[in-house]
Order: C-alpha cells, then structure tokens, then sequence
C-alpha cells in the first residue's frame, strides 16, 4: 500500500507535467485559429455571400484534437495496420462531424433535401464546394498541428521525462526539434502572408479602381489582425518551448532551477510581445507606398540588368554560330532582344495629399524612414558581424571604407550623446529627488510625529518644544542662553491671559527633563491642556502682529 | 536560429514590395523590433550583472569552507535567465559543485552558498564563475561571461608536538646561554660600581643619581640561537616508490615543527629547493624565509608549504645548505628533512657541524640506506630521525 502511494505521482506533479503540454496545445490551437481566420477572411472579402466563421470554431477543435491524438498515437507502432485503421477512423469522423456541423447550421430542412440525392449521384452531392473547402483547411491544420506535435513532444521537458531520459543515459535532441519548431512557424507564417497578400491583390484586380481606393483607404484590415495574432502566438510558442529546452539542458547539468524562473520567464515574455505587438500597430505604415514602390522599381531594373547580360552572353555565343550558318547559306540565329529596361518614374514622394495635417504627415514621414534606416542598418550590421571576412574584404575598397568609417564616427557619435543625455537625466532625477527629499524634511517634524507613541515624558516635552516653536513665530523666539523659566517671563510678559499656564508648562517641562521619577500620562494630558491655552493665545498675538 | 528569422523578414519585405501592401510593414516592425530588442536585451542585462566570491581564503586539510556567491543586477532590465558555474580545480571535485540557474529583476540581488572540503594541501584556484545568459525567443546564441578567479591556500596537516629532542647543547631561541659569548642587554643581571673602561652605554644613570655614585649595569650572557627548517622537495632525493607520499610527510614534519617553535616563542627560519606558483623567481624556487618568530612567521612558512611543489634536480639539497650556512649564526639548529642523504651531503654536514651549527636530520618515507645513513650520523654526532608515516610522529607527541 505504501509501495502504491510513493509511486504514485502527486497532484502536483501530475499539474506541473500536464500544464506546459495543455498551455503548448493551446497556444498551437490559437495559431490554426487565427491561421484559419486569415484564410476564411480573404475568402470572405472574395465572396461576401460565404460564411465561413464557423470554421475558426471547428480548426480550433480539430487542432486541440490532433495535437492530443498524434501524443497518444506516438504508443503505436508505425506503419502498422492498428495506426492506419485509427488515423483512417479518425479522419473520417472529423469528415462526418463537419458535414454534421453543415447541416446544423443550414438547418435539418437542407439535410432532407440533399439526402435523397447522395443515392442518386453521392459524390457530387456529397462533396460539395463548400464542405470541400472546409475539408481542405480542416485536414490542413490537422496535419500541421500533426507536425508541431512531434517537435512539441520532444521538447516535453518535465522531471519525470528528464529523470527517465538521465538514468537510461538517453536524450531528445531538443535544440534540434526546437529549430525545426521555429522554421514551422515561420514558414506557415510565409505561406499566411502570401495568401492574405495574393488575396487582396485578386480582390483589387476583379475589384476594379473603386475595389482598389477602398482597400488602399481601409489600412490594416481585420484579417491582418490574425496575422499578427498568429505572428504573436508563435514568437510565445517558440518562447516557452525555449524554456523547456533550456530546462532540459539545465537539468542534465545537475543545475538546480530556480522555482521562480517559470512564471518570471512567462511574464517576462507575454510583457514583450504585447508592448512590441502595440508598438508595431502604432508605427506608422502609410508612407511604405513609395518605399515599396522603389523596392519593387530597384527589382524590376536588377532584373532588366540581368536579361541585358544574358543576351550579350548569348550573343557571344551565337556569333561563331552564326558565321557557320552564314557559310551554309542559312539565316543567322539572334537571341531574343532584352526589353527595354524598366524605366519607371521614381516613387512618389509623400507630399500626396493624404492627411489635413501636414506637419503631422510630415512627423509621420520621419518616423518611418528613420525607423525603416535603423532596421535596414541594424540588419546589415548584424550580417557583417556575423560574416567578418566580408566585413575585412570591405575595408579594402577605399569608398566603402570611407562609408564604414563614417557609420563608426557616427555611431561613436550617438553613443556619446545617449551617454551625455543618459547623464542628464540622472542628473535631473537625482536634483528632483534631492528637492523632494529636502521638501520632505521642510515639512515639520511634529507634523508627522504620532503623539501616541510618544511617552509621557517625551509628551511633555513635546508640548513645551511646540510652544517654544509657536512663540518663535510671533516673535517671541526662545534665545540660546536662556533658561525655561527665563523664557517663561518673556511669554508672560507678552501673554499675560495666560500666565499660569506658561509657567505650569515650563515647570511639567522643567519635571519631565531633568527628574528621574516618572511621569505619568496625568502629567502629560495636564501639559497638553496647558499647551492649548497658550496656542490659542499665541495664535491670537500672531493673528494681531 | 535567426536564419529562420531573416527568411521570414526577406519573406515579408519581398512580399510587400512585390505586391504594394502596407499593413506587412506592421508585421516587419513586430519581427525586427522582437529580434532586435531580444538580442539587445539578453546583451545588455548579462553586462550589468556583478558578482561577488565571498570566502576565507586559507583553510586546513578537510576543513569545511563555505563559499558565499553574491549575484546582484546592477541594471534596470530584468535578467530572464542567469546559469552559474564556478570551476574548481579536479583535486576539489569531491567537492559540491555549484550550479545555478536564476532570474534576477532590475537591481535585485541573490546570494548562494556552497562548500568545499579540500582533501589535501594545495594553492587551489577557485573560479572562474562562468555566467551564461540569452534570450527569451532563441534568436540570440547562449552569451557567455567569465567572473574573477580566488584563490584558497590549503594549510598541510600541522601535528600537535609535544616533546622534541633536538641537541640539548642548543636551547630553542633567546635562553640563558652559559657561554659568555654575548650579553643580551635586555637581560639585566644586577648592578655593580663603574670602573675605569666600562662602556657609557652600560651606566645606569637613575641607580647612579639614587646611590650618588656611578653604577653600570651587569647583563646575562646569551645568545641568539636559532632553528632553520631546510625542507629538500627533489624527487630523486626520495625512494620512487613512496615520493608522494615521502614529499607530503615531508612537508608535515616541517610545518608541525614549524609551528611547535613558534609555540615554544623562538625563531624559526625556512627554506626548501621546491616550488612556489607564486615565486617571484625566475626558476620558480619558494622564497627563503629568514629566521623570525610570531604568528604571523609561522602562517608565511605554512603557506609556502601550503603552496609548494616538488622539483627535479633544479636545486640540489646540497647546495641550497651550502647557500643557507653562511647566514646562519653560530649554534643555530638546523633540520634538514629529507629522504635521502649522501656522502657529499654528509660531508657538508660535517663542515656545518664544525662550523658551530646543531644539526637534525629527519629522513622521510621508505629510505633504502637508511642503517647505513643512521650509523655515519652516529659518527659524525648528527642526530637522527626517520619517519615512514605520519604514525611514526607519535614519538614527539608522547
């Protein structure tokens, strides 16, 4: 019985090894989500009388559903006839459901009407364009999910797994599935932006010019969103999966793990990605059309050059042909000329009327190029850095040295300036929190004292400093050599109403200061009704001054 | 893994430009701006972490040193993930080693603890603690950082003497000598009337005003008699067999005794043919210590043996005595640990036996000769010991 229980696994070691699979099948099952959404809304803005939201819904499922199903078909032998016979059930009840899910949507009346058809011809009725479609991105996602369910299960990394990999001396090649993982994101996210692209293209083309303007004027349409939904979710995925691999590594050093790095690496993470996710909706897009138009211009002419090559190649080639047909009496063979080189105008320059506000449109041009240069130049940097003989080759030409230079004096020059501005800041919070501080310590100390904690002794003494204090604002200040009772007369002097309490309160304070014996909170609540004669009275002689 | 990234950014830049979309460009700022700031970000939080070995750094055999590892983020960037390492030599791998994976947020601090229980004497480097850190998304490769390097002093084993026979024609240090060689003027015998030739310098000028007449001091005669431990570390001077462990022993007699001396108050002086890691010598030879005496002499001569490493024929043990005589005053008690002693060593003996100094030869490990070696020393009037263990060492602790 005991044997039983130390064997069996805690509910907490059951959560800590079932919660990063389920946030990892979630996270995936998001980015076929979204993946399906980006499809289903290009269709949609194709054919607006087709719906296809419900197929988000479905994707989602069948994602989740794949991704369980490809962990717990890694127990059975492929190929073997029990995985086919599953995959194939499998398949084919995903299939079945969703025509399910067809009629449910469209009604039982539609699933009357076609039933009697699929006797007659079942596989033009059965299959229709509709459910073929959605069959189609179903199965897509199922295999995809498929595929991030094998590198997401060699990526598991939970004690019980790492445990069992160290004592059989035996380990996935996590680094590996992990570079596989991220090439799968990246490359579904390839293929994303390519049909959202294709799609909007084709919708200008059959759209027409009116088509066109509207897309142009729409900005960054709701499908887009998806699209960086996915982009989100994936960078999160290869994020956590990172961990896990990491964890795997760490373990198999012997490292002890701090228990705080999960949770700190998954806030750290979520915070990332949506301050980039909201930084990068805010930057400013629209004045890429004449840098892309440029791009596209600088191709058109690379590709012109390329062809302008070609022909003379070929015509060096062609030219001792062509002199042995000449001798044989036949035509001479000419290569096809190049077309003319691809001379477009430069792109517009951004003064198009696109904004009421210039000035506005004019911050909104720097900003863009400015962030367009730093992202071409820190790419480029980091390629040189990375490939140091290119970079050595290049000091070598004299302009492109010149120009190196130049970046480095630059850079040099930035770095200086953020160190002096980096200064200055510093300088200014540390002067503010020198003025808060010194503000904080104007602020009277018997402003923030709390009488209660203070003893009687210490009470009395407070109420005979205050009143010393009060005077001192009437005019009435307390000299350096002068003794209590000494004060006193001069108090008495200016305050004659409240004689006896000026020297009942400079004898409780004479008592409190310079006598052993205690004092008890009688004497002090005395003091204190004595103190509150002589304010009001101070106050009055302040007031009159 | 940034190769996958710059195919997705070449994607996404070709795609646009080729198909004139804005809204990719959002999607290149949130790519660029990820891989950007992850590699800028892992960079800069691993530069601003500063760490700290706290430890003592001397310790004796098997002695339990705790070393206290300080990791504090000077930064205002958090730091996601910090994998600590602190290397230590193979002759510590007994040892716990320590390993730690960590996260730190902006300025905060976390200590460790780790102990280490040096099994033998040695000058043990500790560190460097290698700091690794990286990104959050894998884009940037595993960063890298070396900390500084400590050093721990391993003390040998230091026996607990008792009793020593060393010659007893020479007492340990500054006592009453009945040679009236030299007077310690430290050591005031009495006084007595001044007579024609007293020095000045003796004259008590207080006991003179007291009495009215002129008074000189009168001194004990004594002498500075001293111990040098000459300790020989070359390996052919010990039976091949047992050299380890013959050279270890070796060491523990000399700082066993070392230590005995300067309980006694007396000085002690020290000098060996090893080598020292940290000479300032050419050759690497362990400095000689000059006979002083105090705490503070003692803990100098424990930690060069503490340090100290056995030489092949650099310095015969012959010449470094020959070296070492001439600067020794006359009845200073020399022990000479060795594991072997020849008829040129013999001889030298004689010369500084002759020349006014006590000699003790202590042979340490297996010596084949050692009969022989015991009956020349007998004629010569040299005392003797041998030592095959530290066991043995009992007859001075009785």
């Amino acid at each position: 019985m005991t044997e039983t229980r130390a064997n069996t696994p805690s509910d907490r070691q059951v959560w800590s090894r079932a919660l990063p699979i389920f946030v990892n099948y979630a996270i995936v099952a998001l980015m076929m989500t979204c993946a399906v959404g980006v499809v289903v809304g290009v269709i949609q803005a194709l054919s607006s009388s087709w719906n296809g939201a419900y197929l988000i819904v479905v994707c989602f499922i069948v994602a989740f559903e794949a991704l369980y199903t490809a962990r717990v078909m890694r127990r059975i032998a492929f190929p073997s006839r029990e995985w086919a016979s599953y995959r194939i059930g499998e398949v084919v009840s995903i299939m079945i459901l969703l025509k399910a899910l067809i009629y449910i949507m469209r009604g039982a009346g539609q699933f009357l009407i076609d039933l009697p058809k699929w006797q007659h011809d079942f596989l033009v009725s059965f299959f229709t364009g509709e459910y073929l479609l959605a069959c189609v991105l179903v199965l897509v996602v199922y295999l995809v999910c498929n595929q991030f369910a094998n590198d997401l299960f060699e990526l598991e990394s939970d004690d019980a797994t790492l445990e069992r990999e160290r004592k059989n001396d035996f380990r996935n090649n996590r680094a590996a599935s992990h570079k596989q993982l991220t090439l799968k994101v990246v490359l579904v996210a390839g293929v994303m932006i390519a049909v959202t692209l294709m799609g909007r293209t084709f919708l200008r083309i059959i759209g027409g010019g009116a088509a066109a303007a509207s897309i142009d004027q729409e900005g960054m349409p709701s499908y887009a969103l998806g699209l960086l939904a996915y982009v989100v979710l994936g960078f999160l995925l290869l994020s956590l999966t990172r961990l896990a691999a990491l964890r795997a590594a760490w373990y198999r050093e012997r490292a002890p793990i701090s228990p705080d790095i999960a949770w700190r690496w998954a806030l750290y993470v979520v915070v990332f990605l949506v301050v980039i996710a909201l930084v990068a909706m805010v930057l400013p897009t629209h004045y890429s059309v004449g840098l892309l138009q440029l791009l596209r211009y600088a191709a058109g002419l690379l590709i012109s050059l390329l062809q302008i090559v070609i022909y003379f190649l070929l015509l060096i080639l062609t030219f001792p042909l062509n002199l042995l047909m000449r001798l044989l009496g036949n035509s001479p063979v000419t290569p096809n000329r190049p077309p003319p080189v691809m001379m477009m105008p430069p792109p517009a320059s951004p003064d198009q009327p696109t904004g009421a506000n210039p000035l506005l449109d004019l911050i909104q041009s720097i900003l863009f190029w400015a962030i367009f240069l730093f992202v071409v130049g820190y790419a480029l940097s980091q390629y040189l850095k990375r490939h140091s003989a290119l970079l050595a080759s290049m000091r070598g030409i004299p302009l492109l040295n010149w120009l190196m230079k130049a970046v480095s004096v630059l850079g040099d020059w930035l770095s200086r300036l953020s160190g002096q501005v980096t200064a200055m800041v510093d300088a200014g919070l540390k002067r503010l929190r020198a003025q808060a501080e010194l503000q904080a310590r104007m602020v009277s100390p018997a402003r923030r004292l709390n009488l209660r904690r203070l003893s009687p002794r210490e009470r009395v003494q407070y109420f005979y400093l205050a009143m010393a204090r009060r005077g001192s604002e009437s005019g009435l200040g307390r000299k350096p050599a002068q003794t209590p009772r000494e004060y006193a007369a001069t108090l008495d002097s200016a305050t004659p109403e409240v004689n006896n309490e000026i020297d009942a309160l400079t004898d409780a304070f004479i008592e409190a200061r310079y006598s052993r014996h205690d004092i008890t909170p009688i004497h002090a609540q005395t003091a204190q009704s004595y103190w509150e004669r002589v304010k009001s009275a101070l106050r009055k002689k302040k007031s009159a001054v | 893994m940034s190769e996958y990234f710059a195919l997705l950014i070449g994607i996404i830049i070709g795609l646009a430009a080729l198909l004139q979309e804005d809204f990719v460009l959002t999607l290149l700022y949130f790519v660029v701006a990820a891989y950007a700031l992850s590699r800028w970000w892992s960079g800069r939080a691993l530069k601003a972490v500063v760490v700290k070995r706290i430890f003592n750094n001397r310790a004796f055999i098997n002695d339990k040193v705790e070393i206290h590892i300080e990791v504090h983020n000077s930064g205002r960037l958090p730091v996601v993930w910090l994998r600590l390492h602190d290397s230590l030599p193979v002759e510590l791998s007994g040892s716990e080693i320590f390993r730690r994976v960590v996260g730190l947020g902006p300025h905060a601090t976390q200590r460790f603890t780790y102990t280490i229980q040096p099994p033998r004497r040695g000058y043990y480097q500790v560190g460097p603690l290698y700091l690794y850190s990286g990104d959050l998304l894998g884009m940037a490769e595993e960063e890298g950082r070396q900390g500084h390097i400590d050093y721990l002093t391993v003390y040998p084993r230091v026996m607990s003497l008792t009793k020593i026979g060393l010659p007893s024609r020479s007492p340990m240090g500054t006592l009453h000598h009945h040679q009236p060689i030299f007077e310690d003027p430290s050591r005031v015998r009495g006084k007595r009337d001044y007579v024609a030739g007293d020095s000045l310098r003796r004259v008590d000028w207080k006991a003179s005003a007291n009495l009215g007449r002129m008074q000189v001091k009168q001194f004990e005669p004594s002498i500075a008699l001293e111990t040098v431990i000459l300790l020989n570390l070359d390996r052919d001077d010990y039976y091949y067999r047992s050299r380890n462990d013959a050279t270890e022993l070796g060491i523990v007699v000399a700082a066993s005794l070392a230590n005995w001396i300067t309980a006694q108050k007396q000085t002690v002086g020290f000098a060996t043919n090893g080598a020292d890691v940290q000479s300032m010598a050419a050759d690497g030879r362990a400095p000689v210590l000059p006979t002083e005496k105090g705490r503070a002499h003692l803990m100098r001569i424990l930690d060069i043996l503490a340090r100290i490493q056995t030489t092949e024929k650099q310095t015969p043990f012959i010449q470094l005595l020959r070296r070492q005589r001439v600067h020794m005053a006359w009845g200073t008690t020399v022990i000479l640990i060795t594991g072997d002693v020849n008829d040129a060593l013999f001889e030298e003996l004689f010369i500084a036996r002759r020349a006014g100094l006590d000699i003790v030869l202590i042979l340490c490990g297996h010596v084949i000769a050692a009969d022989e070696i015991k009956h020349k020393a007998q004629h010569f009037g040299i005392q003797i010991q041998q030592f095959a263990s530290e066991a043995d060492m009992d007859i001075w602790r009785r």
